[in-house]
């Protein structure tokens, strides 16, 4: 990549603010309230663009480039499914209990709620699954700058070896996050949050703009894919006619229902900062003002996809080096910098996207004996081409900024996890307010420490990501059936939550070690105990572990529930549905209110659905 | 990367602090307008006066992308300081 003094500019400028911002807020910081909940005095519009942002990780925009190169409009069913439904319900039925209940944390409810155990095993698998899932974004992001050879040229010119740029990128990335986050602490996050939104637009309108110019608007994609890319719908009858192999009701189900509501209503990651706003209405429409801006980002992650395997790259200036060796043609090299060289030939990958290489330079190949193709680069390399230096700085800078986005969600919500319910509620039940200020700090260090090494184990095992995914659904799918249950029946105890969760979980690697996709040898994918049932698509496989998990846990907590003794319906009070009082919404203009807001989202997302029908 | 980068660099961090320091008065600080429209006004009228400067357009569709971007992203900016300023003045948005 050729990177000039405007891009490093553009990305050095955006460094500063980011850390003015912390500096800035610093003095603030005077109760653990300001720290963890930012003074629970966020307007509702910031909080719900730091509840979209926190969940944007550059996984996502990577992601769902790579999605959208693999599958097509297809991809945004993980946004108008299995994003939109959930964020509705969680703003206008969810959200009263959460913010009602002043629990400063998802963890806090749960003994608010049910008991300690609960609480003591939520606490600990999401703290230990968010660290992961921090070094996780720093390890990707390394590995990206790795390969797009960002800092390849000032390394050679300050003569440093070019191995160090792995570790450089993850402690940088380290370092401008906990210096942020130390000093300002939630409202930091949040701040930056908003920032980083509106810089990851400005940085993916022009390449969509310049995109859609180049190929011909969506007519013209329409034409030069084919027709499965550009019908989300088409052919889901059957998991054989689609491209994501898995059938309507797997995806209904199994994405929209269980593991989207199971993210959005139970991650404390994004419920954090729904947690700080300043009002309970503000609090209820956090994640309702938040659907808006996802809804729409389909256009500005998964269309670059589509246009990238739309693209023949005829002409690109790209900072890659790509040498394969082609059967029985012996060893060319392709220098992507040369401009001149004509790429029709020889290209040998899907559009903008290139061929998997081994560590030889040789294509891999799968078992059919065609050729990988590295969809993860479908974004980085429609940036490469359509961006001259100028505005590259600023789509890398966009990048770069959705990673750490990510990341400091993932710390903010460990560090108030660490701190409210694992030290204060079990190690140190006296501790006064400065000393737990205190303690969110060490922990933002610590926590920060933690990520670094994950990132390096996910260097060793790079099937990490993979297993983490699992394990998210392994935990998130029972989470939320404990939830459902325990906001709306009254009768659910803490014993059967307790059990729920276990055997919700139990269930989900008993599906999972008793399946497999097709064409997957067992192992990480699955059919560890032995196979005895074959999906047809790791999706599918997906959906269904997270719909057994998810009814295992109802049914247990059901039956538990009415085997033991429920609380004092007086506890309860400001807790479940049927014993609270409903939020009132007067005084508030009549497009406020969140079930008008609520009502507007879905009928936008219905909408949406049957354009790209 | 050279001096005149980081003179660049420099001068956006003071750009910051100014749009940050006289309203450290208020209750948990800035009005988060003001940074952002801070930085994209900075970016923007980098991108513009680059783009006016050195016109790219052959990769970007025909498009001097930095020119027209930078515009854009230079009038989101004023009117995020504007907006900002409008409240930490007091008067309602």
């Amino acid at each position: 990549m050729n990177l000039t003094a405007v891009d490093w500019t553009i990305m050095l400028v955006y460094f500063a603010f980011v850390l003015g911002i912390g500096v800035a807020l610093k003095r603030f910081m005077r109760t653990s309230t300001d720290f963890f909940l930012a003074g629970r005095a966020i307007p509702a519009w910031i909080c719900g663009l730091a509840f979209i942002s926190a969940n944007l990780g550059a996984q996502e925009v990577i992601g769902m480039g790579a999605s959208g190169a693999k599958y097509g409009i297809a991809t945004s069913h993980f946004y108008w499914i299995g994003a939109i439904p959930a964020m509705v319900f969680v703003g206008l039925f969810m959200m009263p209990f959460y913010y009602g209940s002043r629990a400063r944390s998802v963890p806090e409810y749960l003994r608010l709620r049910f008991d300690e155990k609960t609480r003591g095993l939520n606490a600990i698998s999401f703290a230990i699954m968010t660290i992961f899932s921090s070094g996780i974004s720093m390890y990707a992001m390394a590995r990206l700058i790795q390969t797009l050879h960002v800092f390849d040229a000032l390394f050679g010119r300050m003569n440093l070896s070019y191995s160090a740029i792995f570790d450089f990128s993850i402690f940088l990335s380290a370092l401008i996050v906990l210096a942020y986050i130390l000093l300002g602490g939630l409202t930091s996050a949040i701040y930056n949050e908003v920032l980083q939104f509106f810089l990851i637009v400005a940085g993916f309108l022009p390449l969509v703009w310049l995109g859609l110019k180049n190929v011909g608007g969506w007519q013209g994609l329409a034409q030069k894919l084919p027709p499965s890319f550009t019908h989300s719908w088409k052919g889901m009858g059957s998991p054989s006619t689609n491209p994501m192999g898995v059938e309507w009701f797997g995806l209904v189900a199994g994405l929209g229902f269980v593991l989207s509501f199971g993210y959005w209503c139970t991650d404390f990651l994004v419920i954090q900062r729904a947690m700080a706003a300043d009002s309970m209405s503000a609090a209820r429409r956090t994640p309702l003002i938040a659907a808006l801006p996802k809804m729409f980002f389909p256009f500005l992650v998964i269309l670059p996809g589509l246009i990238a395997v739309a693209v023949r790259p005829g002409f690109v200036s790209v900072g890659l080096d790509v040498k394969f060796k082609e059967p029985g043609h012996g060893v060319s090299a392709l220098s992507l910098n040369d401009p001149t060289q004509h790429l029709e030939t020889a290209w040998p990958g899907k559009g903008l996207i290139p061929p998997k290489l081994d560590a030889n330079g040789n294509l891999l190949l799968d078992s059919n004996g065609k050729p990988l193709y590295d969809y993860d680069l479908a974004i980085p390399m429609m940036l490469l081409h359509y961006f001259p230096t100028g505005v590259l700085g600023l789509g890398l800078t966009a990048l770069l900024a959705s990673f750490m986005s990510g990341m400091a969600g993932n710390v903010t919500a460990f560090n108030t996890v660490w701190t409210y319910d694992i030290y204060h509620a079990y190690l140190n039940r006296d501790a006064s307010d400065h000393h737990l200020l205190w303690m969110g700090r060490m922990a933002t260090v610590f926590g920060i420490a933690f990520s670094i090494a994950a990132a390096y184990v996910a260097v060793k095992f790079n099937n990490i990501m993979d297993m983490l995914q699992l394990v998210f659904a392994f935990v998130n799918a029972p989470l939320f059936a404990t939830f459902l249950l325990g906001m709306f029946w009254k009768r659910t105890t803490g014993h059967a939550a307790f059990t729920g969760l276990l055997t919700g979980t139990a269930a989900a690697a008993l599906h999972h070690g008793l399946t497999l996709p097709s064409g997957q040898s067992f192992g990480i994918k699955g059919g560890w105990i032995s196979v005895m049932h074959t999906y047809p698509s790791e999706m599918a496989q997906n959906f269904w572990t997270a719909i057994f998990a998810w009814s295992t846990c109802f049914v247990v907590t059901l039956f538990v529930s009415l085997m033991t003794k429920p609380r004092d319906e007086k506890e309860l009070v400001g807790l479940v549905y049927s014993l609270t009082d409903k939020p009132k919404e007067e005084g508030l203009a009549w497009y406020l209110r969140p079930a008008v807001l609520g009502t507007i989202v879905l009928v936008l997302a219905l909408v949406l659905n049957a354009v790209f029908w | 990367m050279n001096l005149g980068a980081m003179i660049v660099a420099c001068v956006g961090v003071l750009l910051a602090a100014y749009c940050l320091l006289p309203n450290w008065r208020f209750p948990m600080g800035i009005d988060v307008r003001l940074p952002i429209g801070a930085m994209f006004a900075f970016v923007g009228l980098l991108l513009t006066v680059y783009g006016a400067a050195r016109p790219l357009a052959s990769q970007s569709v025909g498009v001097n992308i930095n020119l027209t971007w930078g515009v854009v992203l230079l009038v989101f900016g004023i009117l995020m300081i504007l907006l900002g300023r409008r409240r930490s003045q007091g008067r309602s948005v």
